[in-house]
């Protein structure tokens, strides 16, 4: 099985959109459990 | 590591299957899996629970606590069209869902719907207190596995049985305040509760070919269009009692309790029309579409006047 090139840019596009969308939710739960922590402690 | 860019021609073959493994899915068939609609009931529900208990949490955690509560609630949205995929792909309603739709891969909704579970669950827990998450757990469990999986194939009442899970937000809103389940939240609970019947069973009603299709015991469907609407009678005015209640139990204020009264009258009065109809044919019901709609606007205005008499009147 080959890929054409459309289908590798197809495939290299979703690979990279994926990860970033990784890398933002794990940055927003870092953010999340800071707020968390800063709560708590304030509450 | 470095990871190696597959060749164009003869790429190998581990390549492919990682290709085959990432959807074409895009952000909005995610977003859709977790049934936007649903969660933003629960988040309003959640939010008045919360608001209305008598003790204040701090805005960061009382912001997170919604956040976990809502992304609980589309875990178990994704939990229900992972399990309903195939009966989803033959109603017209649900057809276009990414999972009936073969947008998005079975196995990758499952993993995403349990990551957000665990994660909404855990998050609560950690913002708020253990009574809250439990509670959160549990309405997703139920929701997951004793109405989609079990109940809701089997019996004409799953919408009844159903009703429950969608009733837990308010509570968990209230216990993630106060970390106690009281009787306030347990008729806020029962509003919910009994308003999700005429809700749906209005909808039923003008979409019941749909459900007779794929093959689900709506109660249209197996008990036919009268006994439905007498139905939709009995729970509106049980509603109607229970939402009143608050004020002479001396939970809530005038104010609230006024509210309650006369939007119970509108509804009331709809669904007294609806029990009094006897057409048949789904596009000329024009009754139960009315009190469909308005049962959307009762439980808004309902919540948000409980939440205005609790914070911000005398």
């Amino acid at each position: 099985m080959t890929w054409t090139p459309d289908q590798l840019e197809a495939f290299l596009a979703r690979r990279r959109r994926r990860n970033v969308a990784i890398a933002v939710v794990l940055a927003l739960l870092v953010m999340l459990f800071y707020a968390i922590t800063i709560g708590r402690m304030s509450a | 590591m470095a990871s190696r860019r597959p060749d164009v021609a003869g790429a190998p073959a581990a390549a492919v299957a990682a290709a085959g493994a990432l959807s074409a899915a895009d952000w909005r068939d995610w977003l859709a899996l977790l049934k936007p609609r649903v969660m933003s009931l629960a988040v309003f529900s959640a939010a008045c629970g919360l608001l209305a208990a008598p003790v204040s949490l701090h805005p960061l955690l009382a912001a997170v606590a919604i956040l976990a509560i809502a992304v609980g609630a589309g875990a178990a949205g994704a939990f229900n069209q992972w399990i309903e995929a195939d009966t989803d792909s033959r109603m017209r309603r649900t057809a276009a869902r990414p999972l009936a739709a073969g947008r998005l891969p079975a196995d990758e909704a499952l993993a995403f719907a349990v990551i957000l579970a665990v994660g909404a669950v855990t998050t609560l827990a950690l913002a708020t207190n253990l009574v809250a998450a439990a509670l959160l757990a549990a309405g997703i469990v139920y929701y997951a596995l004793v109405y989609t999986v079990w109940l809701k194939p089997r019996t004409p009442q799953n919408i009844v049985i159903g009703g429950a899970a969608g009733a837990f937000p308010p509570v968990i809103g209230w216990a993630a305040a106060t970390g106690d389940v009281t009787l306030m939240p347990v008729l806020l609970f029962l509003v919910i509760f009994l308003w999700t019947p005429p809700h749906f069973w209005a909808l039923a009603l003008f979409v019941a070919p749909d459900y007779a299709k794929a093959g689900i015991p709506m109660l249209p469907v197996t008990h036919g269009t009268a006994e439905t609407r007498r139905q939709i009678w009995a729970y509106a005015l049980a509603l109607v009692a229970v939402s009143v209640a608050p004020w002479p139990l001396g939970l809530a204020g005038a104010v609230y309790g006024l509210t309650a009264a006369g939007l119970g009258a509108v509804f009331l009065l709809l669904a007294w029309r609806v029990r009094r109809s006897t057409i048949t044919e789904p596009r000329a019901m024009a009754e139960e579409k009315a009190l469909f709609r308005y049962s959307i606007l009762y439980l808004f205005l309902l919540f948000g006047a409980l939440v205005a008499d609790a914070r911000w009147l005398p």
